[in-house]
């Protein structure tokens, strides 16, 4: 990422991962959270976020006309279910938005499916694995 | 029919009731879901048809699917969760494999439905069917029955006409079907559709749409076969 450089970023899915990611953006850039339940921004409200909510329904992808894609630069999509990301970020891509999409891969073995659709992804449990045996291999 | 293969994926009652028919109908049926309340919904029918096989696996799991026997005698891979974004996942995947094959899958969000078209997946609306259904109902107060309301009295049946029927090549009016029963429209080889009047000619390969009492059904098919 450029520095200095303020970028419209999009996140989807307000979990834990969600929050966290959206305090830590917000403080350089500018930051939207869309989650379907409205009571999941509670969690964010309660540490001072600055950027926007949205409450929509990500299960229909009616969603995605309702979130200001066009003039986004990144769109993290961070939901807790595997297909719903899935289908998001194809969506996403269907729609011909020439924005970067990262998706969040909670079964490490559905990561196949989305290398193969190639989409760039991150996978949570995976990279908590490789820290943990880096760790006991460090401390070998 | 010719005997063939069907793939459904996840899905519970409405499986159970498709599984069924289509064992009912002599064909092959292979139920494959992760979840294993729905494999006990299915479990029923295997006391009863031997072509039917019970699968658990993740129809997500890309190797899985990669190695499916999908060949000619597949009639159709059919995909009905209840969750719009596992169905788009499993044809997906389905589709990276199999190009051909035909895939239908249940969308239960109309909004959703053009994600499914771009994979050439016929989609199976039931939500929008049930709108128009209702919408109608409200809009003619007594028809609550939208396709037939009056189905214990009369029956709209279909014939199709071989060379060999007595109706072949014959006139309309020179053929006398019982009082009170008519042949409201003629469906062509080709898909075309004609209201027929007493000069039309019933040609071969007609699909003859026929209104009549329930009563008459039987005599009209003897009469036109």
């Amino acid at each position: 990422m450029q520095k200095n450089k303020m970028k419209f970023i999009i996140i989807i899915g307000c979990g834990r991962l969600g929050s966290e990611l959206a305090m830590k953006l917000s403080k350089k850039h500018s930051v939207v959270v869309v989650d379907k339940d409205e009571r999941s921004f509670t969690r964010i409200n309660n540490m001072n976020f600055t950027g926007f909510t949205l409450t929509v329904d990500t299960n229909d992808m009616d969603a995605l006309k309702r979130i200001k894609l066009k003039s986004a630069d990144l769109v993290y999509i961070v939901t807790p279910n595997d297909n719903t990301n899935f289908m998001l970020a194809y969506g996403i891509k269907k729609l011909n938005y020439d924005i970067k999409i990262i998706a969040r891969v909670n079964d490490p073995q559905k990561k196949e499916i989305f290398k193969k659709a190639n989409m760039e992804l991150f996978c949570p449990i995976e990279n908590s694995v490789n820290q943990l045996f880096e760790e006991l291999e460090d401390d070998e | 029919m010719r005997k063939k293969t069907f793939f459904i994926f996840e899905g519970k009652n409405l499986a159970y009731a498709l599984a069924k028919k289509l064992l009912l109908l002599g064909n092959e049926v292979y139920y494959i879901s992760k979840d294993y309340s729905n494999l006990e919904v299915l479990d029923g029918l295997k006391a009863y048809h031997s072509s039917f096989e019970l699968i658990h696996q993740d129809a997500t799991e890309s190797s899985w699917v990669q190695n499916l026997d999908i060949n000619k005698q597949v009639g159709a891979l059919i995909v009905l969760s209840e969750e719009d974004s596992l169905n788009f996942v499993v044809c997906w995947l389905l589709r990276q494999f199999f190009t051909k094959v035909r895939i239908l899958s249940l969308v239960n969000n109309t909004e959703n439905e053009f994600m499914f078209e771009e994979l050439d997946v016929d989609i199976l609306t039931p939500t929008s069917w049930m709108e128009k259904l209702i919408e109608s109902s409200i809009n003619y107060e007594n028809i609550t029955d939208f396709f037939n309301p009056y189905m214990d009295k009369i029956s709209i049946f279909e014939v199709q006409i071989e060379e060999k029927d007595s109706s072949c090549n014959k006139i309309l009016k020179d053929i006398a079907l019982p009082k009170d029963s008519i042949i409201g429209i003629i469906v062509k080889y080709d898909d075309s559709i004609t209201v027929p009047h007493g000069d039309t000619i019933i040609e071969k390969d007609d699909k003859l749409i026929i209104f009549a009492k329930k009563e008459d059904v039987q005599k009209i098919k003897e009469i036109l076969k």
